[in-house]
This record gives C-alpha cells, sequence and structure tokens, in this order.
C-alpha cells in the first residue's frame, strides 16, 4: 500500500468499475447527447421554417402572377399570358423552374421553363383543386432534388375558376442554406461539446480525486494496525468533512478498542478468580468429609486411648483413598491429560458400556432403545476416556427418568462427523441451567461433584470432537458426542 | 372624348364638368358608329370614349384598348339584349322572326347585333339566311324606331336605352315589347386609348369615380341617366368575349 496518499489509483477495483472512469464516460455522455439533440432541434427547425418560408413566398408569388393573369386569361390573350409568364421566369432572382397555365377544364394552354430544366413537367391531378396546392411540396425530396410543385387556380369573384397556374418552384437555394446551416450548426455543436466536455472533466477530477485518496485512506483504516492512519484531509465541503469524521471515527474507535482490552483482561481475571473460588469450595467439600471421618477416628483413639484396629485403618485408608481418588480427578479435569489411543470399534464400546449399565436401566423400568449404525470403521480414540463419557451420559440419563421411561442409543454419521446420541424423555434441563452444564462445579444432583460433564466436555474436544446438550423441561434430553469420522480419524 | 349618336344621352354637361375638374379644355366628338371610335382611339386622337361592350373587346384584342371606369345604370353594371316586336306581333322568340325583316343597331354592338347573330348561329341558321331581310339603323333608338313604324319585324336592342326609353315614356318604345333576353354583359364602359398619359388617365380616373360626390358632378350623371362610375371588373366582359369568339 502506497504512503502519503498521493497515489489515486485503487488497486482492488477494476478498472471498468472505478467511479472516475464512470463518471467521465457519463459526462461525456451527456454532453455529446445534449449537443446532437439541440443540433438536431436547431435544425429541424430550420429547416421547418425555411420550408415555411418557401411555401408562404410560393403562395404570394402565385397570388400576384395570377392577378396580373386574370385579364389576359378573360380575353384568352395567349401572348400576354405567354409574355407575363417568361418575364417571371427571367427574372435574376428567379426561383421558379417553370411555369404552366392551364384552361378551367384543365386544359395546357401554354408553358415556360428555365433552360436548365429537362425533366418533364407532371400532369395535372384528375380531380382539380379549389384552391391553391403543393402538388409536390417543398419538403418531399428523394435523391436529386426536384422542384416543388405548386398549382393554383386562376379565379374571379364573379365568374370563378377561370384557369390554372401551375408553378415549379426551385428548392435548391432552400437545400444549398440547409447545407450551409447544417455545417455551422454542427461545428459550433461540436466545439461547444468539446469544450464541455473538457471544463467537465476537469470539475470531475477536481471532485472525484479527494474521494479516490479519501477511499485509499479509509481501507488503509481496516487494515491491521490501520486505525492509527490519519487520514490527509483534502477537498471540499462534505468530502472534507468525510476526511474528518473518518479520521474522528477512527480515533474514537482506536480508544474504545484499548479501554475494550482492559475492561476484557479485568473480566478474565474476575473469572478466573471466581472460577478458583469454587474450585477452591469444591474441593475443600470433597476433602472435608473423609478428613472428618480421619479425625474423628483419630479424636476417639486420643480420648478414649485406644490403638486403631485393623478395621480402623481400612477406614483411614479408604478415606484417603477418596481424597486421592477426588484430587485426581479435579486434575484430570483441570489440565489435558495425554490421551492413549488404539484402534477402537465405537459401537462395541458402547456395547460394553451398556453391558455394565444394564442392571440399572432394568431397575429403574426404563425401556432402551439401540439404534446403531452397523457400518461404521473402527477410529483412533482413547477408548477409557470414551468409555467415560457414555458412561456419564447413561448414568445422567438414568437418573433423569426417576419414573422410567425410554433410553434411546444411537450411532449415526452426519457428514464427515460421527454422532453417539444418548437421549431421555425425562425430566429435562432448564434453559437456564443448561447454559452451565458443562461449567465445572456445576450440579443439581446433591451428591454430584459438578465435574462429570465438564471433563467429558474436556475429552471430546482432545479428540478433535465436541459435546452437545439439547434438552427440554419435561421432554427429555439428548446427549451428543461429535466426533471426526475423516481419513486422519481412521485407524 | 367620344360618343356613340346616343340621342338620349346628353353628353354637354359632362364636357364642361371634365373641362372644369381638369382644368383643361375638352372637345367632345360624336362619331355614328363603334368602328369610327375606335379609329379615333387607336390613333389617339381621342384619349377617352363611352364605347359598347363589343367595341371595346374588339378594341382591346386589336389595338390594346383599356377600361377606365364602369357607369351603374339603375344599380347595375351590366346589362342584355333585347329581342324587340311590335305589341301586336305573334312572335314568341327569335325563332318566330325567321323570314322576317330584322334591324341590327351597329355591327360593332353587342346587343344589337353580335347577341341576336350568335343565337341564330345556335338555332342553328346562318345570318345571311335567318331573316328575308337585314340591315344596321347604327344605334339603338333608331333600331327602335324601324320596329315601331314597321320598317322592321324585329329587333336586337340595348336593354338600358330601351328600358330607358320607356321609362320615358318614348312613343316608338311604349309600341314594342321583349319577346327574348339575353344574359347579363358588362355596361358600356368608358374606355381610355392605350397609350394615353399616365397622369391624365389618373385624373380622369379619379374625376370618373368621384362624380357622385359634388352637385354638378350628380347633375351630370342625372343628364346622362347614370348612377355613378366604378372601377371596371374585367370578369364583367367575358360573356361578351365569348360571344365574339363564337362568332368568329
Amino acid at each position: 500500500m502506497t504512503k502519503g496518499g498521493l497515489d489515486t489509483s485503487p488497486r482492488s477495483v477494476p478498472w471498468y468499475n472505478r467511479v472516475a472512469l464512470r463518471f467521465s464516460l457519463s459526462i461525456v455522455a451527456v454532453i455529446i447527447i445534449t449537443a446532437i439533440t439541440v443540433a438536431t432541434l436547431i435544425l429541424q427547425d430550420e429547416k421547418n421554417t425555411m420550408e415555411r418560408d418557401l411555401r408562404v413566398r410560393s403562395r404570394q408569388l402565385g397570388e400576384i402572377m395570377v392577378r396580373q393573369m386574370i385579364e389576359p386569361m378573360l380575353y384568352e390573350e395567349s401572348f400576354s399570358l405567354h409574355t407575363l409568364l417568361q418575364s417571371y421566369l427571367d427574372a435574376s432572382d428567379s426561383m421558379l423552374t417553370y411555369g404552366s397555365i392551364y384552361d378551367k377544364d384543365g386544359k395546357l394552354l401554354l408553358t415556360g421553363r428555365q433552360a436548365s430544366y429537362v425533366d418533364k413537367i407532371p400532369g395535372m391531378p384528375h380531380i382539380l383543386p379549389t384552391g391553391p396546392i403543393f402538388l409536390r411540396d417543398v419538403n418531399e425530396q428523394m435523391g436529386e432534388p426536384k422542384p416543388a410543385d405548386f398549382l393554383m387556380p386562376i379565379s374571379t369573384p364573379r365568374i370563378g375558376v377561370i384557369g390554372y397556374l401551375r408553378l415549379g418552384i426551385s428548392v435548391r437555394p432552400l437545400l444549398d442554406t440547409l447545407k450551409n446551416a447544417h455545417k455551422k450548426v454542427w461545428i459550433a455543436s461540436s466545439i461547444i461539446a468539446f469544450l464541455g466536455i473538457l471544463i467537465s472533466l476537469w470539475f470531475a477530477r477536481a471532485l472525484i480525486r479527494p474521494v479516490l485518496l479519501l477511499n485509499n485512506a479509509a481501507r488503509r483504516l481496516g487494515e491491521e494496525g490501520g486505525l492509527e492512519t490519519e487520514i490527509p484531509v483534502s477537498g471540499i465541503g462534505e468530502i472534507r468533512e468525510l476526511a474528518l469524521t473518518l479520521n474522528r471515527m477512527s480515533r474514537r474507535l482506536n480508544d474504545l478498542i484499548a479501554k475494550l482490552k482492559k475492561a476484557q483482561a479485568n473480566l478474565v481475571r474476575t473469572e478466573k478468580l471466581y472460577a478458583l473460588g469454587e474450585f477452591s469450595v469444591g474441593l475443600a467439600h470433597e476433602i472435608k468429609n473423609p478428613l472428618t471421618s480421619i479425625k474423628m477416628l483419630m479424636q476417639r483413639v486420643s480420648e478414649e486411648d485406644e490403638p486403631l484396629d485393623d478395621r480402623d485403618l481400612e477406614v483411614v485408608i479408604g478415606e484417603l483413598d477418596r481424597i486421592d481418588l477426588t484430587v485426581s480427578r479435579f486434575l484430570q479435569g483441570a489440565r489435558v491429560t495425554d490421551l492413549s489411543r488404539s484402534c477402537t470399534d465405537i459401537n462395541q464400546l458402547l456395547g460394553d458400556v451398556i453391558a455394565i449399565t444394564r442392571r440399572k436401566i432394568d431397575k429403574a423400568a426404563i425401556r432402551l432403545e439401540i439404534d446403531l449404525n452397523g457400518q461404521l470403521a473402527p477410529l483412533e480414540l482413547d477408548s477409557a476416556a470414551i468409555k467415560q463419557i457414555f458412561m456419564n451420559g447413561i448414568l445422567n440419563a438414568i437418573q433423569a427418568m426417576p419414573q422410567g421411561g425410554t433410553l434411546t442409543i444411537s450411532t449415526k454419521l452426519s457428514g464427515p462427523e460421527l454422532h453417539c446420541l444418548i437421549a431421555d424423555n425425562g425430566h429435562g434441563i432448564s434453559p437456564e441451567n443448561l447454559k452451565y452444564v458443562f461449567d465445572p462445579f456445576f450440579t443439581t444432583k446433591e451428591d454430584g461433584t459438578g465435574m462429570g460433564l465438564a471433563v467429558a466436555w474436556n475429552i471430546a474436544r482432545q479428540h478433535g470432537g465436541r459435546l452437545d446438550i439439547a434438552s427440554h423441561l419435561n421432554r427429555g434430553t439428548t446427549l451428543t458426542l461429535a466426533l471426526p469420522y475423516d481419513q486422519a480419524a481412521h485407524c | 372624348m367620344v360618343s356613340p349618336a346616343r340621342t338620349l344621352a346628353n353628353f354637354s354637361e359632362l364636357e364642361t364638368y371634365l373641362a372644369a375638374k381638369l382644368s383643361r379644355p375638352v372637345k367632345l366628338k360624336q362619331r355614328r358608329t363603334y368602328t369610327e371610335i375606335n379609329e379615333l382611339l387607336a390613333q389617339s386622337r381621342i384619349q377617352m370614349a363611352f364605347t359598347c361592350t363589343g367595341g371595346y373587346i374588339s378594341g382591346r384584342r386589336d389595338f390594346g384598348l383599356e377600361l377606365l371606369a364602369v357607369p351603374v345604370i339603375n344599380g347595375s353594371s351590366s346589362y342584355r339584349s333585347y329581342i324587340v316586336v311590335r305589341k301586336e306581333s305573334s312572335a314568341k322568340s327569335l325563332a318566330d322572326l325567321r323570314g322576317k325583316v330584322f334591324a341590327y343597331a351597329d355591327p360593332l354592338s353587342l346587343s344589337g347585333y353580335i347577341y341576336p347573330t350568335a343565337r341564330i348561329k345556335q338555332l342553328g341558321y346562318s345570318r345571311e339566311t335567318f331573316f328575308r331581310h337585314d340591315f344596321f339603323t347604327e344605334s339603338h333608338d333608331k333600331s327602335i324606331e324601324a320596329v315601331a313604324i314597321g320598317l322592321a319585324d324585329g329587333a336586337a336592342v340595348d336593354s338600358l336605352i330601351f328600358d330607358a326609353l320607356r321609362q320615358a315614356k318614348a312613343p316608338n318604345a311604349m309600341k314594342l315589347k321583349v319577346i327574348e333576353k339575353s344574359a347579363e354583359f358588362g355596361m358600356p364602359p368608358v374606355v381610355v386609348a392605350p397609350d394615353i398619359d399616365h397622369e391624365l388617365r389618373y385624373k380622369l380616373l379619379k374625376v370618373m369615380l368621384n362624380m357622385d360626390k359634388d352637385a354638378s358632378g350628380r347633375e351630370v350623371l342625372r343628364k346622362l341617366r347614370m348612377d355613378r362610375f366604378i372601377l371596371p371588373d374585367p370578369a364583367l366582359y367575358r360573356s361578351a368575349f365569348l360571344l365574339n369568339k363564337e362568332l368568329e
């Protein structure tokens, strides 16, 4: 990672996803689309205006010519009509390419044309119009431009229509002007778009650069120890505020983490002291009873001056054994002892435990259901330790069903794990108590030590597995020993 | 200025009026026929003329005679051709006059010659053989007189002159009846020579159009039996033009 925050190229974001590229492309697209739209609208408007203008001029010219033609038409003075028409065609700024005069039935009387116009003059429509009409409008241009074809009745209020005047209106000047306008508008639009893009990109850069710097700095915050990094404060407005906020946030997070660490250390210490206290009370209690027996024996010897006989010694040795056993058990629960693994058939192991506890089960009027998976391969296990877990589980289940019930013992494979389940339908464990079942010295039994499940949990962990208890009050409890059932676990 | 021999009209007041309005001498010339009037106009020996519709049509065609103004008579700027016979005649239409004697006015007169000739052609006869005998009287009032005194059995006359004579209870007109009426023709117009000075033409037009705006002008109009003058509508003379064309 770069230092100093000057490198604005983000490493983790692919180039096509970078905000700078997307932002720039969006700006360019918007400006180009806007320029094209505006240019098109202007040109369209220009075209419409010019076409309308040409139509109006055509009509006006037609009106004037028709007015001048009424008298010669009335008196059928062909030469006057010809002269008149030719004078309009020959005018230096004439927009006419041809002109024809028809009688009131649409029969051609005479026609005149510019020397440059060689095409055929179109025929008259079958239905003669009552008003001025464009037989070919000024905007109907396909390929080679053709003159607009304008037809106008020659009429007097007294008689009505006495003939028709047809004019070919040249659209060449219109097209030339439009072409010129096209060129100018497109050049102007291109220049405006180009300048617009440059200015916008410059603005975008000024806007995005602080964001990129901020992003880099913020990413460093997320890295190990990055909370101590100060983000360089650049940019303006909200971006500057964001940098300041991030800095403030990282400082506060830093402080908070330090406080949390301190609090956690305190808590661990407190827990340890508490556990030690509990441990001490449990141990003291376990040791106190045998000691009391021995003490009473010793007091009798002292008061009655009577030597210890063999039976007394047996009692003393028995009590001392109890103390020894208690201390060993505590030690076993408290520290990790080495496992002595051997190739073990888990089903057979369960069978052994069931055989041992059979009498107790029968005595408590408990129905036993066994559902073992017969396909299980032997595993590398400390059989004595595992046996202890099963024993513990079955005895707990029996105790949970003083009025009898059903004890279900089963093995099954679940993914990469082997599950050994010992389920009863006894009185169950309350949710509050369930939280503490694996804690050392936690027990609800009068004569319990609270070490059984704690030790079992340790054994399961040492085998790379785990011990779970699911229980519902008055519905029963299921103890599950989950052991790894993979290549490494097989023998 | 010229006028055909239209006895009813009194042009001497107009002569005086025009001279006063134009501040220049005005001379009135009268000719027997419209052909003679057109000759004067073509040679620019006169500048303005009261002519007939047929005279205008041929003058326009021959030498570019131009309209100046059109009189409004009895609220109308158009007139018709009447075919008239004596009251006791049994003829009901022009066709009934076949083999009789007929009087035309002037060879250029639309109502007095062109219209009846065109009608005879329409009926499928030729002018030369339709009547037993026909002749030109050179004016409408003379045609009326010719029929009234029995010189002719029928005549074609200008409706304006016939109606005016009837209104004036002229004895000859009272002896006649109308058996056929043509379509409307443009009123015999006031025309000007084609090469008339533009300023004079404009002045003349102004005087003519404003004649009904002052008392002396109205007096002149009364004598001429006209209401006023208006700008001409060329379409008025289309029907006459077509009739003329038919004969040619």
